[in-house]
């Protein structure tokens, strides 16, 4: 039975990207911004806030995970998204708490290493079976 | 810079991010750990440095404290996208997530802030 490496790269994928997909991804995180923006400035910086957690990137991404690799990989790739959206409210946790006590540059920084302390964390605890599944996701991993 | 620069600018960072964070979504491997990056702060990252560099840290403070209740809400709409897209696939699950955020990101507003 082959084993699943938990981290892995494969830069041949590069050549399957599409300009066309690389360009309504662009779409969504541009109009994702606008609208956070105007929202912003129309409701108040909460609102403007909460939209910059808003899931506008991953449909375009799961429709491509489907179409290339099949459904169940599109799940685990949501499940995946599951960990990362726990480290977001990490990042937002810090940011909110940094922007005022330390450097800008330093604040985000800190923000982006809490997502990604977090997020791969919970990843290896899953991956190595320390955090259960869902049943929903149980079962053989897709290797692709 | 005037408000419309403003913004399109936002939306220039916004939009490279994402795409900067989709690419890495795409080069790793296997496809839990590539799901990661569906939930990369990409677009916060761009906008709140944005932010922070035109309207000042305070602002940023805030959209970081939203930014709370929108990731709370993105547990939720992740975890019910799990589900959805098995039963519905990517497009209408991810409908089913698009949903969900806006319930639960509705539902903190009205409750915590």
């Amino acid at each position: 039975m082959a084993t699943e490496a938990l981290f892995g790269a494969d830069l041949g994928e590069l050549r399957k990207i599409k300009p066309t997909d690389v360009a309504m991804r662009f779409a969504f995180g541009a109009a994702l911004s606008i609208v956070a923006g105007v929202s912003g400035a129309a409701f108040g910086a909460i609102v403007g806030g909460f939209l910059l957690a808003f899931p506008a990137i991953l449909p375009a991404a799961l429709t491509l995970v489907e179409r290339q690799d099949g459904s169940r990989a599109a799940v685990h790739d949501v499940g995946g998204a599951v960990l990362g959206a726990v480290g977001l409210v990490s990042f937002a946790v810090v940011a909110a708490e940094t922007f005022k006590r330390i450097p800008a540059w330093g604040a985000l920084a800190s923000a982006l290493g809490a997502w990604a302390l977090v997020s791969l964390t919970l990843y290896v605890l899953r991956a190595t079976g320390v955090l259960p599944l869902p049943a929903s996701i149980r079962g053989r991993r897709p290797l692709a | 810079m005037s408000y419309p620069v403003f913004l399109a600018t936002r939306a220039v960072f916004g939009g490279l991010l994402v795409v900067a964070f989709a690419v890495l979504g795409e080069v790793v491997k296997p496809k839990r750990f590539a799901g990661l990056f569906g939930a990369a702060p990409s677009v916060a990252l761009a906008n709140l440095a944005l932010v922070v560099a035109v309207q000042g840290t305070a602002k940023a403070a805030v959209e970081s404290r939203g930014m709370i209740g929108g990731a709370v809400a993105m547990i939720a709409a992740c975890s019910a996208g799990v589900v959805a897209v098995r039963r519905l696939h990517a497009l209408k699950g991810a409908g089913v997530m698009a949903m969900t955020w806006l319930a639960v990101a509705a539902v903190i507003r009205a409750l915590v802030y």
